[in-house]
């Protein structure tokens, strides 16, 4: 095969995968305007990573800077977080308090776009205790926005199972990492990001 | 045929409760993970041990830890899974005979009415074995790099559903 077929086939192969992302998100979407009939316990819990841009960003971005930090990152990364977002959902399902959860949650948004922008290499601990820290205020969000008909452990299964997913995503995305243009695209992936992140952050503290 | 409803009933139940099929299928993997011959003496101490948990279940009163086991094991499996831990041999048949026993227990526990044991028990014991089997042939089967490290992931999710678990009692 030659190098510019190779590369077409690249290409299409990430617009397949583009195109096939982007539609897991829709139905999700629809469902969400429903409301209340979504709230058996998976769904809902499958859901509320994915309706919450500033859950979904952030998860996608854990991805993204695990495929630019390179091994051991990229699979440790999504290794931690659900073990310790996992502590964090049943403080937060218990009803402990934890200060500041949605700074923290926007927060990692603008922080992790920020890593991304500046293709941070911090050591690997700096990075997984980081990453680490954001999960607890994600699972705590998560676990307290369980719906009161919902079954806790279906809810917990669902938002395990769709952060992972959307640890993935980001992790496919990232992997244009290899070429100059993709590694381009991605810092401005990040920047977005971390913009978004910003003003989740300035909306939260009612200056914007 | 008369019973043989008992022997599904038994295949069915260890299956359809999240803290028991998860242990079995991180124990499966975490058996994949291991040595060849290390494998091969978890696969049948699973059902020896989920016949001798049931066993003992017909026999005694429940032990008021026994879903702090089940559980536990979903924490303590899903890790080793994740640290792809390589145990010595009677590390690991530890690993898998505790929770298999625990989770026979469980299952035998709720036994009652028309349902004959001699026919549930073993169909939980025979499905336990296939959970694992089937574990422990996709991790030794799919030896890709991203693959393994797929299922290192798989246990860390076993494992938070399993805090989660935890934490809700």
């Amino acid at each position: 095969m030659t190098q510019a077929t190779e590369r077409s086939d690249y290409r299409v192969t990430a617009v397949r995968l583009t195109a096939a992302l982007l539609f897991l998100l829709l139905p999700a979407r629809v469902l969400a305007h429903t409301g209340e009939e979504v709230a058996a316990g998976l769904l809902s819990g499958i859901l509320h990573p994915l309706t919450g841009i500033d859950h979904l960003l952030a998860m996608v971005a854990v991805g993204i800077w695990g495929t630019q930090l390179g091994r051991p990152a990229i699979w440790l990364l999504p290794l931690t977080f659900p073990l310790v977002m996992s502590v964090g959902g049943v403080l937060g399902v218990r009803g402990v308090p934890l200060p500041a959860v949605e700074f923290g949650v926007a927060g990692s948004a603008a922080a992790l776009g920020l890593m991304i922008l500046l293709v941070a290499r911090p050591p690997i601990a700096v990075a997984a205790i980081l990453v680490g820290a954001f999960a607890i205020f994600h699972g705590h969000a998560h676990g307290t926005e369980l719906p009161g008909a919902a079954d806790p452990l279906a809810y917990g299964a669902g938002f395990v199972l769709v952060t992972g997913l959307l640890h993935a995503a980001g992790i496919a995305i990232g992997l244009i990492d290899r070429w100059p243009a993709g590694a381009l695209a991605l810092r401005c992936a990040g920047a977005v990001i971390g913009a978004v992140g910003v003003y989740l952050l300035l909306g939260l503290t009612g200056a914007w | 045929m008369a019973g043989v409803g008992d022997f599904y009933a038994g295949m069915l139940h260890p299956l359809t409760t999240v803290e028991h099929v998860l242990p079995l299928a991180a124990l499966g993997m975490l058996a994949g993970q291991q040595q060849r011959s290390t494998t091969l003496r978890i696969l049948p101490a699973v059902p020896a041990a989920l016949i001798a948990g049931a066993a003992l279940a017909l026999a005694l009163p429940a032990p008021p830890g026994l879903q702090a086991v089940t559980v536990g094991s979903m924490v303590a499996l899903g890790l080793l899974v994740a640290l792809a831990a390589a145990l010595p041999m009677p590390l690991a048949v530890f690993a898998a005979v505790l929770p298999a026993a625990a989770i026979g227990w469980a299952n035998a526990a709720e036994l009652g009415g028309q349902v004959a044991a001699v026919r549930f028990v073993p169909g939980v014991a025979l499905a336990g074995l296939l959970v694992v089997i089937y574990g422990a042939g996709c991790v030794r089967g799919l030896r890709a790099p991203w693959m393994r490290m797929g299922f290192r992931v798989l246990g860390s999710w076993i494992a938070a559903l399993g805090v989660i678990t935890f934490g809700l009692q």
